[in-house]
């Protein structure tokens, strides 16, 4: 394309190409003929070995092929073709079209259309424009969406981003104030400086929860797996933790058995977990409440241990119990009308325990409490 | 460790006067500049223990900072922090591999910051 302005040789898409595998010369030369006006690149071979260097070398959008060949069978070729390229259109165009012969390749979604010879050439040209006008669907559609998520990354990112630097600011003179840098404060003043500060960090955590989110989404949320022991993990969690059940005068405690066996996870993103579900606890608990955190090894799979969270809070209704681990893009309805925030904790959860190749669910009765419970690998877990 | 002498690089005024108030109350000098080009002047003439680096600047972001701080002989030796509110998962790894001496999200929690100063100080030393 000698005359071809840069910017269209770089938008240009390669041109669209459909390869035919047939051992009769006369019937590729035939749709040769044929097809020789059509918008794509014809490419012809007469053995599979031809072909497979075709599908190596190009991409190739259709594939057409013959059943009764030396060597290897149509159908053989076509289903290692949708291993080796899954999003190739595979059509199979034979003589010896026999009910056996079209089921088994329908059956082994090897081929989309079977064609019989002698085929109506235009019939013929007529699908593969059609499977090709498909794929483009397909492909724009793949597009616009990679787009999406791509758009919707940065905006996370970005907000994350700018929201942490006033963030820094408050944080910096709320404990200025508080650790009486700018002069002694009287209990109330301090108390009322804690409350800030207890603000501004749940506010840093949903901070972070936005970060996460666009990470997940991404793929880019990575863990840093290591042998762990659970008990000091909770108790960290707990002493963070405690201070806000107590302002609520919600009793928050752990009874672990001991010993625990150690378990394969990355321990800042289990204590992220911990976190997550026992601050839900406190939210939806009432005063004078209990929350307790718990494990133990499931007697079932010996593989994993089981922590558990479990609340004295409002319950979940049975029907919510899978849809309150989604994003927060189905947690628009009534029930969510009172909920403080973001809506994204349990799916991040969800996320980071999935991750870890273990399970997370709630058990829960309304009016009664709740316990989460989170399944955890005790065994090494690289390959996941 | 009393006396040392912390270079704030941060052009957000009033996270650079927050951060200058804790620091000083802990015994540190604190001089500091808001820009890439300052901060390299700046570093040459206070000659400072330590360097806390924010990476989004003016006239240039920390990573250019870091690399001429680099390759001034008298300041080549002194570690830098590197406090910033970009994603660590983006950002951590360069920043090491610059020699950073550690990487905090912003906002850093004040017992975080002063114990890695005082880990970077007692190594400078």
């Amino acid at each position: 394309m000698p005359n071809a302005s840069l910017s269209a040789t770089l938008d240009a898409p390669t041109p669209r190409a459909v390869l035919v595998l047939d051992d009769e010369p006369n019937v590729l030369a035939g749709l040769r003929r044929a097809l020789r006006k059509e918008p794509y690149d014809l490419l012809c071979a007469s053995s599979a070995d031809a072909a497979f260097d075709m599908l190596h070398n190009r991409a190739i959008d259709v594939v057409i092929s013959d059943q009764d060949m030396p060597g290897m069978t149509g159908t053989v070729f076509l289903t290692k073709v949708r291993q080796l390229y899954p999003d190739t259109i595979r059509f199979m165009l034979t003589g010896q079209a026999t009910l056996d012969v079209a089921l088994q390749a329908i059956n082994d979604n090897a081929v989309s259309q079977f064609f019989t010879k002698p085929c109506d050439h235009a019939t013929l040209a007529q699908s593969i424009r059609g499977a090709l006008e498909q794929k483009e669907v397909e492909r724009t559609l793949q597009q616009a969406r990679q787009q999406e998520v791509e758009l919707k990354d940065r905006l996370l990112s970005h907000v994350s981003h700018e929201l942490r630097s006033p963030l820094t600011a408050i944080y910096q003179f709320v404990t200025l104030l508080l650790d009486g840098l700018a002069g002694e404060l009287t209990s109330q003043q301090q108390e009322y400086l804690s409350i800030v500060l207890r603000n501004v960090n749940q506010l840093q955590a949903m901070v972070q929860d936005l970060l996460d989110c666009s990470r997940t989404d991404s793929g880019q949320l990575r863990l840093n797996l290591q042998w762990s022991s659970i008990v000091p993990l909770v108790d960290e969690t707990l002493s963070t933790l405690k201070p806000v059940a107590t302002a609520k005068s919600i009793n928050l405690s752990a009874t672990l058995p001991d010993p625990l066996p150690p378990v394969y996870v990355d321990p800042v993103r289990l204590q992220q977990v911990l976190r997550n579900l026992i601050e839900n606890g406190i939210k939806f608990t009432p005063p004078f409440g209990s929350i307790a955190v718990g494990a133990y090894c499931p007697a079932d799979d010996p593989d994993v241990l089981c922590l558990t969270v479990t609340d004295t809070g409002c319950g979940i209704r049975p029907e919510d119990t899978t849809r309150i681990f989604e994003r927060l893009s189905q947690a628009t309805n009534k029930i969510d009308a009172d909920r403080q925030g973001l809506g994204l904790g349990l799916y991040l959860c969800r996320e980071i325990i999935t991750r870890h190749g273990g399970r997370i669910w709630v058990d829960s009765q309304v009016g009664q409490g709740s316990t989460f419970y989170v399944t955890v690998p005790l065994q090494a877990t690289d390959h996941l | 460790m009393p006396e040392a002498k912390i270079l704030i690089i941060e052009d957000d005024a009033d996270q650079l006067i927050g951060l200058k108030l804790r620091l000083q109350a802990h015994g540190y000098t604190v001089v500091h500049a808001a820009d890439a080009v300052s901060a390299v002047r700046v570093a040459r003439q206070e000659l400072p223990d330590l360097i806390l680096l924010d990476i989004g600047l003016p006239a240039g972001d920390g990573f250019v900072v870091m690399q001429r701080l680099h390759n001034l002989v008298d300041v080549a030796h002194v570690p830098i922090i590197i406090v910033s509110a970009r994603d660590p998962e983006h950002h951590a790894e360069r920043a090491l591999n610059a020699g950073a001496y550690c990487y905090f999200q912003k906002p850093v929690d004040n017992r975080d910051l002063l114990d890695a100063i005082e880990d970077a100080l007692g190594i400078a030393v």
